[in-house]
């Protein structure tokens, strides 16, 4: 599957790519705001919280016994789910999760979506409107990356190297009026588009931050508002979450909830919603009754799709306590001078066991290891302290045995220690 | 029992870094030491397991065993070589090569406390000590350096915005500088400027190791100002040579 000169072309796009980027000095400046901005409400956060510290080492044990308990964990969730009238699928392969959504949607739907990183390893949206659905992502930078066809540059503000004015032509195109470079106006706009389409909409789509095995519930994080409405409006909900997002118990997920929201610099979320089951009344009668005013049918899928197999290795394993808060990357050597271009889709040093396991492959993983600096600061800030520099050696060591190590890293490297690698 | 103690440059210094070398082992005349240096050092093969290449590593590891045997201590002015040393054999790939081993930084703030080196002359610069990757966060040393210039007379010292364990990277980490040497540097200049906030009146920037002195070098060209662009990277040993001698 790796073909040694397919690997070097992979290597100079990437390099190409990586070049490019660290000489657009928009992208600069919109990253150096948004880091600044980033470390400002951490310390904020944390210092009016300092609590969190000593919860986030509580949660990374917490994570690691619900990993060393997959099974279990997932059993019991499936229980509780389906036993409140949802429904559960556990998919082995992004295909069988794909299988499993297609058939609750159908040509001519409007679904919506809000922000799920997860889904990206289903290649959902695309699947989606092949199949001739209208697809909206809702979150706004997800909104904007949909709009420009790229790629997200950052978990949480995947839109954070477009500018205003940017931002205002793809708004402008896709409610058909000139608009101005002005943020609030440029809210409000896709506010009043995505309002519709939440009406119009009968399937949502969304992730989970945690989910809570004993009692099956999901948890979902967000500030605008949008999550709330792609879950509770139309008439099926559907999750997606990888495997890693169980905890055993609701107190737990709660202790995620607050360390992950402090550690994306908020001291709270505007919005955590728990969600259980179909919406439901007894009000008359004491008769349950499922689709009163949020949605009749809800579906959780567990996507597995490698993780099984990262959580067998001691060292990868720890790639999934990661709770996707973004701090490693406001605090990396890299990312600040070319944003999500370090990584694939799943991007920064933590990218590169994601992209090895879930989507890419080591022939995507490869390129990031190799950027890693591995110079540990990640870790320093990391709230479950993944040692990334451990799994970046260890993404080397498996592209050493494939031998795709980058050919000029091995002549430059010949040059200075002296050392000649073959092959 | 002198002779025991082995100076091992590691290949940055050997090839790159030549004066450099000179000052550290001037500092060694200095403090009245017999050491030995070897002809055919070659290389710690840091470099090379962090390629991925653990099996040639473990392979070097015999040859290794073989020529250090013998020294009762490596002194190594190279964090990669000190960390591939006393770390990465023995608790990574198996393999305890025996002597024990010393970063410079250690080595010379023992001199300096056993009196063998006396820093009196006033060293009158204006400096910053980086912390390097290797040598701090995966190593632990982050005192001895600081200790070491705080003994300096005369030497102003400016602090970075994020030192010791939050300290940042200088790019040239993680064999980035070979794969992308430009990168590197870009991310030098971006630190320094950015991160470090290092003022244009700044002499120097210290540090600890050979690879950080290189690739801070090449960030430097990159920086804003003419007066930035001038600030010189030096190793410890450089610094002691200063204030070596005086009354």
């Amino acid at each position: 599957m790796l073909n040694r000169s397919e690997m070097e072309k992979i290597y100079s796009e990437y390099l190409r790519q990586l070049s490019r980027a660290s000489a657009d000095r928009f992208l600069r400046l919109a990253l150096s705001r948004a880091i600044k901005s980033y470390r400002r409400n951490t310390e904020t956060a944390l210092k009016l919280f300092p609590h969190t510290v000593e919860l986030a080492e509580k949660l990374r044990e917490i994570k690691e016994y619900s990993l060393l308990h997959i099974d279990e964990l997932i059993s019991q969730a499936k229980d509780m789910i389906e036993d409140m009238k949802g429904h559960f699928f556990l998919a082995e392969t992004p295909e069988q999760a794909m299988e499993y959504i297609s058939d609750l949607v159908k040509p001519g739907d409007v679904v919506v979506k809000s922000k799920s990183l997860t889904s990206e390893e289903l290649h959902i949206n695309e699947k989606l409107e092949e199949m001739g659905c209208e697809v909206y992502e809702t979150d706004l930078g997800e909104f904007l990356i949909q709009r420009l066809g790229s790629k997200p540059m950052h978990i949480l503000s995947p839109a954070i190297h477009v500018p205003r004015e940017r931002a205002a032509e793809v708004i402008s195109k896709a409610v058909g009026k000139e608009l101005p470079p002005d943020i609030p106006v440029l809210v409000g706009e896709v506010r009043k588009l995505l309002r519709k389409k939440f009406f119009e909409a009968s399937v949502g789509i969304s992730g989970a931050n945690v989910i809570a095995a004993e009692t099956g519930s999901v948890f979902i994080i967000e500030n605008e508002g949008n999550a709330r409405l792609v879950t509770g409006l139309p008439e099926k909900h559907i999750v997606i979450a990888g495997i890693e997002k169980l905890v055993p118990t609701l107190l737990d997920a709660m202790i995620a909830v607050e360390v992950t929201s402090r550690y994306a610099n908020y001291k709270a979320p505007a919005y955590v919603s728990m969600i259980s089951c179909p919406s439901k009344t007894g009000d008359i009668e004491k008769q349950t009754t499922y689709g009163a005013h949020g949605p009749k049918e809800y579906h959780v899928v567990l996507l597995d799709n490698g993780r099984k197999e990262m959580i067998k290795d001691p060292v990868y394993r720890q790639a999934l306590y990661c709770l996707r808060c973004g701090g490693c990357m406001y605090n990396c050597t890299v990312y600040p001078l070319v944003a999500g271009n370090f990584g694939y889709i799943y991007m920064g040093g933590i990218g590169a066991p994601l992209t090895r396991f879930l989507l890419g492959g080591l022939e995507r993983a490869a390129p990031i290891a190799y950027t890693c600096t591995m110079c540990g600061r990640c870790v320093e800030h990391c709230p479950m302290r993944i040692d990334v520099p451990k799994i970046i050696q260890k993404i080397r060591e498996e592209a050493a045995r494939a031998g795709i190590v980058p050919e000029r890293l091995i002549e430059n490297l010949g040059g200075i220690t002296g050392v000649k690698i073959g092959g | 029992m002198a002779k025991d103690i082995l100076l091992w440059s590691g290949c940055v210094y050997r090839k790159n870094l030549v004066s450099e070398r000179e000052s550290i082992v001037s500092v060694f005349k200095a403090a009245g030491l017999d050491f030995e240096t070897l002809d055919d050092e070659g290389c710690c093969y840091f470099p090379i397991f962090l390629a991925g290449y653990i099996e040639k590593a473990k392979e070097r590891a015999d040859e290794l065993e073989k020529s250090l045997s013998g020294y009762e201590m490596i002194v190594t002015p190279c964090p990669a070589c000190y960390r591939m040393f006393k770390h990465i054999y023995p608790e990574e790939l198996g393999r305890n090569l025996g002597p024990e081993v010393l970063h410079t930084s250690q080595f010379f703030l023992n001199l300096i406390k056993e009196g063998k080196l006396s820093l009196r002359r006033e060293v009158k610069m204006k400096i910053m000590y980086h912390d390097p990757c290797e040598l701090g966060r995966h190593s632990g040393i982050y005192e001895e350096p600081r200790q070491i210039l705080s003994r300096i007379p005369g030497l102003e010292i400016f602090r970075p915005r994020y030192e010791r364990e939050k300290a940042v990277c200088c790019g040239g980490g993680g064999l980035l500088s070979a794969f992308s040497p430009s990168l590197a540097a870009k991310i030098a200049a971006r630190k320094l400027q950015e991160e470090d906030r290092v003022p244009e009146d700044l002499d120097a920037i210290v540090t600890g190791c050979p690879q950080c002195i290189s690739n801070l070098r090449a960030g430097i060209r990159f920086l804003k100002s003419k007066e930035l662009r001038e600030i010189k990277v030096m190793n410890i040993a450089q610094l002691i040579e200063l204030s070596l001698g005086g009354d």
